[in-house]
């Protein structure tokens, strides 16, 4: 990136043309949370069921989601993903857990931890791609990357 | 109760009106006459002498009141008085800036002045804070929408608006309240049917109906949504044959506007309104008034103003145009709530559903804490099994607990003839010959056993058939609930395809133009 000529003006996004406004309060950060999620980062889920039998690279995805989110601060971040998992036929869905840096695919009968237990349902709608879950709040990211938000 | 409230708001309502007439009932009668005056000009029916002493006649019965000096000016306009126009104007400007401006910028229009009524547009924009806009702004914008004014205002309005629209959803803590106040006015458009009679095994049988009564009503929202959206925007929409009579229209809701003074009680009478239409229901009245609280402050901001105008154009009195216009500019924000909403719906879906007995066979005292989970019902032989085996067990019970009673002291004591006559026959058999008694013994315990036992067994085939009747049921709902909410759930796409091809210059129509215009 290159150096703003103006010292505490924030560069334009080239790939966006976003302005990355340093983030000041607690509605900038939802309606930046709010903002469509990049083409990489939705590819990271589909990818996800392929990937996983033949090699897979648990830090590679971690990275990506950072990189995702890089402007956020740690703590207002997601705690985990969860997502359909194509599988097999017994398979529900995936959990990836931040915390504990794992991917799990569920199984119908398998239980969820607590905190990912109200994304299941979501995470099975066709419509979207992953559900994406706060420590307030979950966020559903659709196939196209626009993102709704459900609060508790 | 609820019939001593519609009595109550009946007789409010008629109270209201009275002294709305009482006190505002004088500028009614200014309002009729500034049409009146300039359509009797037109015909040139009426000697200008009697105009005038009309108008002056309406300056001194309603003091304080703009549209009477502005009435004054009017007429020393037309009868070429240019001092005695230009105090009243001043007179006007004072008392009322901005509908002043905007009166004479429709009159000017009316007769074609394009210059004077450039100005006077320049004058009433410049007064103008998105922050807190007007309710005349709704009637420059039916103006601005139904191509009434010249394309140069059409054009610079609809640049300002672009501006104004941005610069306020620029910021996160009005674009975040916009969101929750669209998300009330969305849902709560909607009337949502009770569900019972829908699902009516599940009702009886399923510990989940709560859940699923709410997801099945709720995602109702997407139809009739999309319906309520569909039909304005494929409403007919006729334009006045001429453009004296759309801007005599406008004029008209310009001056019948209700004053800032007249608000509280126009609020009481809407209020009232809405209380008789609810049957008295107190709860649902305040839900609708609290929709509609903005229409009656005097300012709003220009998101709120246009989201009025989308939702409530009957209560604005809005063409279908502007309506149209409205969801235009604010469409982006519309179909994030919604799918902020259709999100929403469907986390409120149950993922599991459970079935519990059926209530006549807990009257029997059997099987009571029996739990089965489903999802979407494809599990049925699973059921029915469960079911059937829960039955079998909790009969066994039932059976050790008939037979714990038999043998209890009280029982025996209490059928105390009975044990001795009975243990005195089967001894004397027995002293008689052993091998016979101890087998007629064994054999008349086998047989009383059997007796005794057999209600039970006959009881638990007789309902067998009732069972099984009532999880198929009971599953057949499930798959219907599933498949109905599926249905329903895929109409969520209906609003967002409605709007997103509605584009703002496309809703500007250009009636009145003698050549054709291309707005850019």
């Amino acid at each position: 990136m290159r150096r703003p000529i103006i010292p505490g003006l924030k560069e334009r996004e080239q790939a966006n043309n976003l302005v990355t406004r340093p983030i000041t309060s607690a509605l900038e950060l939802q309606e930046r949370l709010r903002r469509e999620r990049t083409n990489s980062y939705l590819k990271l889920f589909s990818e996800l069921d392929t990937k996983s039998k033949i090699h897979f690279n648990i830090d590679s995805v971690m990275e990506k989601i950072e990189q995702e989110f890089a402007d956020i601060p740690i703590t207002e971040q997601l705690i985990g993903i969860v997502a359909k998992c194509y599988l097999e036929d017994g398979y529900d869905v995936h959990l990836l857990d931040r915390n504990q840096k794992i991917i799990r695919h569920l199984k119908k009968t398998d239980a969820l931890p607590e905190v990912f237990d109200k994304a299941r349902g979501l995470a099975l709608h066709s419509q979207y791609a992953c559900i994406e879950v706060y420590a307030d709040c979950i966020r559903a990211v659709s196939v196209n990357g626009d993102v709704s938000v459900v609060k508790e | 109760m609820e019939r001593d409230e519609l009595q109550l708001a009946e007789i409010k309502l008629v109270r209201v009106r009275q002294e709305l007439e009482q006190k505002y009932g004088h500028y009614d009668q200014v309002r009729r006459t500034a049409t009146g005056i300039l359509q009797a000009i037109d015909l040139s029916l009426v000697r200008s002498s009697i105009v005038k002493s009309v108008t002056e006649e309406m300056m001194i019965t309603t003091p304080k009141y703009w549209l009477a000096p502005a009435l004054v000016a009017l007429t020393g306009w037309l009868n070429d008085q240019q001092d005695l126009a230009e105090r009243a104007l001043e007179e006007a400007m004072r008392r009322n800036s901005k509908k002043t401006s905007l009166f004479f910028a429709l009159v000017s229009r009316r007769y074609n002045r394009q210059v004077a009524c450039r100005q006077w547009f320049q004058h009433y924009f410049q007064e103008i804070n998105p922050m807190e806009v007007d309710r005349d702004m709704v009637m420059v914008i039916d103006g601005i929408t139904n191509g009434v004014f010249p394309l140069s205002i059409t054009t610079a309005f609809t640049d300002q608006s672009t501006i104004w629209k941005n610069e306020l959803t620029s910021n996160v803590e009005l674009k975040t309240a916009e969101r929750e106040e669209w998300r009330d006015a969305l849902f709560q458009r909607i009337e949502y049917p009770l569900m019972d009679e829908k699902y009516p095994y599940l009702v009886k049988n399923s510990l989940t109906w709560d859940k699923i009564s709410y997801s099945a009503q709720i995602v109702q929202y997407h139809e009739e949504i999309g319906n309520y959206l569909g039909s304005v925007l494929k409403q007919d929409i006729e334009p006045s044959p001429q453009v004296e009579v759309a801007i005599d229209n406008l004029l008209e809701k310009l001056v019948f506007q209700y004053e800032d003074n007249e608000l509280s009680l126009r609020q009481e009478e809407r209020k009232m309104q809405i209380l008789i239409e609810e049957e008295g229901d107190m709860e649902k009245t305040d839900k609708r008034m609290e929709g509609e609280k903005e229409l009656f402050s005097s300012t709003q901001n220009y998101l709120e103003l246009l989201r009025n105008m989308a939702m409530y154009p009957e209560t604005l009195q809005v063409s279908p145009l502007t309506q149209r216009f409205a969801l235009a500019v604010l469409k982006n924000v519309v179909i994030e709530t919604h799918s902020d909403l259709a999100t929403s719906i469907r986390k409120q879906v149950p993922m599991e559903i459970h079935i519990t007995t059926p209530n006549k066979i807990r009257e029997i005292d059997l099987m009571k804490d029996w739990v089965f989970e489903t999802r979407d019902g494809s599990n049925m032989e699973e059921c029915k099994k469960s079911m059937q085996e829960a039955l079998k067990k909790s009969n066994k019970e039932r059976i050790k607990e008939m037979w714990k009673v038999r043998f209890s002291k009280e029982y025996l004591n209490h059928n105390k003839i009975k044990a001795i006559l009975i243990a005195a026959l089967s001894a004397g058999v027995f002293f008689y010959s052993p091998l016979m008694g101890g087998i007629g013994v064994l054999a008349g315990a086998i047989f009383y056993k059997w007796l005794r036992e057999k209600p039970f067994y006959d009881q638990l085939k007789e309902i067998d058939p009732y069972i099984q009747s009532e999880v198929e049921a009971t599953m057949a709902d499930i798959v219907d609930y599933r498949h109905n909410f599926d249905k329903a759930d895929e109409k969520a796409e209906q609003l967002p395809t409605l709007l997103r091809p509605l584009y703002v210059k496309e809703m500007l129509q250009r009636n009145y133009d003698k050549a054709r215009v291309i707005v850019r």
